[in-house]
Order: structure tokens, then sequence, then C-alpha cells
């Protein structure tokens, strides 16, 4: 944290820091692998339709392309069992130690500690959702205030957290049927199947409708977010969904003159400005894994 | 004037003789033992017929092509035993493949006859056992799977070499002469040497009833079109060789197609004492599943409990009235009878998971989909609003 620049000035304009060039790569790896076993698992579950077999054989039909779809399965495991050496890791570092030097170390703290991550959903989120929704019917002229991660994130980064184990596991056992039956009962073949083409199908809808939505054909992002590249979030985007993360960035680093007004519901002056210093009480110090 | 096509018109019709010829050469070296001259109507491709029901009947019998196939060196006659003495026929019965067909079966030098086969099939799930079973009209007979298949060319044995066949042939006849006899006799071979149908083809014969929910119905059983979400199948329909269809499993090396009996019958394939071979398939074309334990054995390959489910209402079924209430019953009867309360568990949990995975989908994709909505209309109007004011703010300041 302290190499990295939070706030990044440059044409006059401000980028803030979003993924470090680790989860950047990260997720350009989980993105090649879940992109290519969606391809090369769909062509199985829907072998009905005309468009199966062709994009079955695009990948080398069913010689090649069950091979594939276990390698990418099996970088997609690794990913994962990475991760959560990383999340421990970097927790551990980060926070932990710090903790247990400052006030020591309990499991009451750390229970808190692992409660306040940034990615753990809370109730501010429910009550963002709820604000959200009053604002897209119009209830409302003001967005909830987003913190570091919204809870269209958390659901971004939970849902293939979730998947991985489900499909992983369920992948696992029907690669190694024989092996697993050596220890589950055989039913547990016909269970895996339904779980892992049916969870497949909902991590595959869930790609297109949400992420790839939010990310790419959004009106406030179309063509493209750029922060899976880049790293960094422009201005305009970080306080129409991190408007409480920006306002604790700006005053943490020392940008608070410049703090701009909360996206409104469309340049409407009826609606009264409330001075900054009512919008947010910057509390605590950002943390970014 | 002159006629320079003439010289062509006249090769041409030397060489269209010459091959016309050889036509009839080959014809007549193919054709069928025909003593009882039936070809002498029935070779007429526009013989036929519509009978009282409306249906078109056609009895042309191309002689070339039926003496290629299996029953060609056999008489009409030998199969179409009675009512043929009337012209034109009239009391015609239908083929009975028990007929004792003339020819002398080398092994008992006996006549032979399929009656052997017809015994074991009626002994058998498809076998109609003198009436007893509902429906017979369900069951199939021999044609309902089998026709009169062509024997193929002199390839196919040996690495598909027409070569290595010729030689093969070569040696038959150093001793059996008649070359007509020793043809006869390899192709005989080889067609019981090979697979005739491909697996699609197979399980489209099966599927032909199997799939029929309200034949499967009528007998207590579940429609099997699940077998279409296995591996099994996308193998079988991607072209896989050796890809497992129907009678892979339900018929295994050692096991004939003629007796197939049900699952709880310990000469089935299916019966619990005789999965794990049925899986690992030792002694086949390939070896399947070698590391096959009977756990792995237990598991349902194409089975969602639709049989469950009927058992576990059986309780709540009054008096059945209406006919489709009657099959209903028979079919709880049936899963209530061959179903363990182990197996009725698992349909459940099957059940269970397939629903929650609906209602998950469901609802986590509809949610998004009205988010998405909304949010594109909202973000359409903020922006309309915004473009709205900056030109007011232009207006201002002309």
């Amino acid at each position: 944290m302290n190499k990295t620049t939070i706030i990044m000035v440059k044409n006059g304009k401000k980028f803030f820091f979003r993924f470090s060039v680790n989860q950047r790569i990260q997720h350009l790896i989980l993105a090649t692998c879940v992109v290519v076993l969606v391809l090369t698992g769909m062509p199985l579950k829907f072998h009905y339709t005309f468009w199966a077999q062709y994009l079955y054989a695009l990948f080398g039909g069913i010689h090649m392309a069950p091979i594939i779809h276990r390698m990418a399965g099996i970088v997609l495991i690794l990913l994962f069992v990475y991760h959560i050496i990383y999340l421990i890791r970097t927790i551990w570092r980060g926070q932990i130690v710090p903790l247990k030097q400052k006030e020591g170390l309990s499991i009451v703290r750390l229970i808190r500690l692992l409660l306040d991550q940034p990615l753990m959903p809370n109730f501010k989120d429910l009550k963002d959702i709820f604000d959200l929704f009053k604002y897209l019917l119009f209830l409302t002229s003001e967005r909830p205030q987003g913190a570091q991660f919204t809870w269209k994130e958390k659901f971004d980064y939970w849902a293939p957290f979730w998947g991985i184990v489900i499909i992983g596991a369920s992948g696992a056992i029907m690669w190694g049927k024989e092996i697993a039956t050596q220890w589950l009962p055989g039913e547990v073949i016909n269970f895996a199947l339904i779980a892992h083409s049916d969870e497949a199908l909902l991590a595959a809808l869930f790609l297109f409708i949400w992420h790839w939505y939010n990310v790419h054909f959004s009106t406030s992002v179309f063509p493209m977010g750029t922060a899976f590249l880049t790293g960094y979030l422009s201005e305009e985007l970080m306080i129409e969904e991190h408007y409480e993360y920006y306002i604790e960035v700006m005053k943490q680093e020392g940008f608070e003159n410049e703090i701009l007004p909360p996206h409104q519901g469309g340049g409407n002056d009826n609606i009264k400005k409330k001075p900054m210093e009512e919008i947010h009480s910057a509390s605590e110090l950002p943390r970014i894994l | 004037m002159r006629y320079p096509s003439l010289k062509i018109v006249a090769v041409f019709t030397v060489l269209l003789c010459m091959f016309l010829l050889a036509e009839t050469l080959q014809a007549s070296s193919d054709a069928l033992p025909d003593s009882e001259n039936c070809l002498y109507c029935h070779r007429y491709p526009q013989m036929g017929r519509y009978d009282e029901k409306g249906k078109k009947r056609i009895f042309y019998i191309n002689d070339r092509v039926f003496a290629r196939s299996i029953h060609g060196k056999l008489s009409c006659k030998s199969c179409h035993v009675s009512g043929l003495d009337q012209i034109p026929h009239t009391d015609i019965q239908k083929v009975d493949c028990t007929t004792k067909c003339h020819i002398k079966e080398p092994s008992t030098n006996q006549e032979f006859s399929h009656a052997n086969i017809v015994q074991k099939v009626e002994a058998s799930v498809h076998g109609r056992k003198n009436g007893t079973k509902p429906y017979p009209e369900d069951l199939p007979e021999c044609k309902s799977c089998h026709d009169n298949p062509l024997y193929s060319s002199l390839e196919g044995l040996w690495c598909d070499s027409e070569a290595l066949s010729n030689e093969t042939l070569a040696r038959c006849t150093v001793c059996h002469v008649r070359k007509e006899w020793a043809d006869n006799f390899y192709a005989h071979f080889m067609h019981r040497m090979q697979k005739q149908r491909t697996q699609k083809e197979i399980v489209q014969l099966c599927t032909g009833c199997h799939e029929d929910q309200e034949k499967m119905n009528r007998h207590g059983l579940e429609s099997i079109e699940t077998y279409k979400d296995t591996f099994h199948w996308k193998q079988v329909k991607y072209r896989v060789e050796n890809a497992p269809d129907c009678i892979t499993c339900h018929v295994p090396v050692g096991y004939s197609t003629h007796e197939m009996y049900p699952r709880t019958d310990p000469r089935s394939p299916l019966h619990m004492n005789n999965r794990v071979n049925t899986c690992a398939h030792q002694g086949g074309i390939q070896t399947c599943h070698p590391g096959a334990t009977p756990e792995f054995a237990m598991g349902r390959v194409h089975a969602y409990g639709a049989n469950a489910e009927m058992a576990a209402s059986v309780q709540t079924t009054t008096v059945a009235s209406r006919d489709d209430e009657k099959l209903k019953l028979l079919v709880q009867v049936r899963a209530k009878n061959e179903l363990s309360k182990k197996e009725v568990f698992h349909y459940q949990v099957l059940h269970y998971i397939t629903l929650f995975y609906k209602i998950l989908i469901g609802s986590v994709i509809g949610f998004m989909i009205l988010h998405q909505f909304l949010d594109y209309r909202r973000t359409r109007k903020r922006m309309n609003q915004r473009h709205h004011s900056m030109n007011l703010e232009k207006d201002d300041r002309v």
C-alpha cells in the first residue's frame, strides 16, 4: 500500500487506484479460463442445438475439447488455491500482524477484522440495494453512496468464488469417477452432473448478463471499463459508484478542497445540494487488499 | 448437309449397348432363384395397390438388390408360404419368422428356422408372454428391429482392404471351387463379424419405442430421453468410435439382444451382481471403466426418478376410474415393487437438487435482468436530462 499511488493525477484528471498488478493478472487468468470453459462445456450441455457442433468443432470436437476443458479447469483450480493463499497472506501481513503489535490478538478482534474486510457483505449492502432500486424506479434522484466495493462487486467476487468450489469439486468427481466412488456413494456422480452443468449455466448467464453488462455494456462505461487493465478508475465513475469511498480517499490524500458533489438524478436543480461536510464523515482508512 | 454428330451417336449407341449388356450379364449372375416365376409380375416398378385402409402398398421386387441381401439365396415361397395360389393374391398371410426355410443349417444338418430366437424373445422383456402382458400390440416383433439388410461389398473385415478380402477369398476357393458359393459364405461371415448399425442408428431404433412417453406409461416404464443428458450419448452424437449406445450396457459382450430381462432378474447385465462387470466391460472391443467399483456401478446412468415420484404418491391414489388413472396406478405399483427405499431417496435428492437450481437460476437471472433493464432506463433518462440542461446553458449564454 505504501508503494501504490492511491490517486494518480494525469493531465489534470484524477484516477483512483482499484486493483494491483497481481490482482489484475489473477483476473485475466480467471477470465480466460472461464471463457474457455464455457465455450468448451456449453456445446455438451446444449448438444441438441444447431450451433453446438460448430462451436465444439472450433475447439477440436469431442477428441480435443474435453482435454482443453480439463486443462482450463486445472488452471482455474490452481488459481483458486493461489488466491486463497494470497488472501490469507495479505490479511496476515497487512492487518493481523499490525493488529498483534498494536493491540494484541483475540478471537473477537480477529472475527471483527475478518468481518470488516472490504469484500465482506454487510448491512450497508442490503440498504444500498434497496436505495438503488428506489433510484432506478425514479423514487429518488440520489444514488446510494458506495463504499470501496459496492454490493455489485461483492456479487461479482463471491459468485465465482462459490462457483469454482461447486463446479471444481463436481468436475473433479466426474473426471475421476472410479476413484471418487471408492470413498463416495455412486449417486454422487449423478448429483455432480446436475450441479456441474446447472451451476455452470448460472455462472455463464451471470457473466453475460451481470458482469459484462456492468463493466462493458452499461451506458456509463460503454464500450469497456478499463480498470481491469489499468488498475485505475476515473473520477466520474468513482463518484457515481463509490461516493462514500471517494470522499474517504480524497480526504486521506489531501484533496479535501477538490471534492466534487455526488451524481444527481440528472441535472435536476430542484434537489438541494448538501454541503460537503454533511455528506460524509471519513471514519477510517481504506483497506486495499 | 453433313451430319458431323452421326459418328458420335454411333459410338455412344455402341457404348450404351455394351453397358446394358454388361448390366444384364451382371444381373443374371446375381439373379435370385425364381423357380416360382414371381418376378413375372413383381419385376414391374409400378406394381402395387392401395389396401382397404387406403395405405399404399408396393409389391415391386428389385431382384438384383434382393439377391445382395442376407435372404437373397432364398426363394419367395420359403417365407411367403401360403395363400399365393390365386392371382391376384387374396388370402395372403404375414411372414412368420419361425417358418422352416428348407435350408440345411450346416452344424446340425437340420432345416433352418428362426424359431429358437423367437422363443428366446418371447421369454424376455420384449415377449408377449402368451398375451398376459397388457397392450401386446406395443411389443416389438422381428420386423420392428430387423429388416433385410444388404451384404456389404468385399471390404471391411481386414482394415477396410478389398485386396486383403480378395486374398482371403482366393484361399477359400482353392477347395470350395464354386466361386458364387464362396462369395456368399464370405459375405455371410463378414456380415456377422461387423456391426451393421452405427451407434446413432441403434439409439434411434430403441428410442423409437422407448422415448414414446405414452407407450412407456402403458407399461409402467420410464421414458428414456434422459439418456441424452449423459456423456454417453454426447459421445455417440459427436461420433466417437465405440461410443456407448443402448446395447453397449444393456447387451454387453456375452449377452444377447433377444434375451433381455428386467434389471431385477439375475440374468440381466444391469442386475446389481453384474453391474460392475458391465461398466468395466471386460472382454469387449474396449474396456470402458476398468476401475469400476460396486459404488460406481450403483450410480444411475440415465434415470431421474419419474417412477420414484409415482411411488411416493402411491398411497394417495383412490380407486382408478379413468384410463389414464389406471395407467398411473400401473406405474405406481411397478415403482413400489421394483424400487428400494434407498433408490427412492436417491431420486428424491436428485429431484430437489434439480429444483434448487431451477429456482436459483430463475431468481438470480430474473433479478439481474430486472436490474439491468431499470438501470438502462434510468441512465438514459439521466443522460437526456443532462443533455437538455447543457443545451439550456448554451442558450442562456447566447
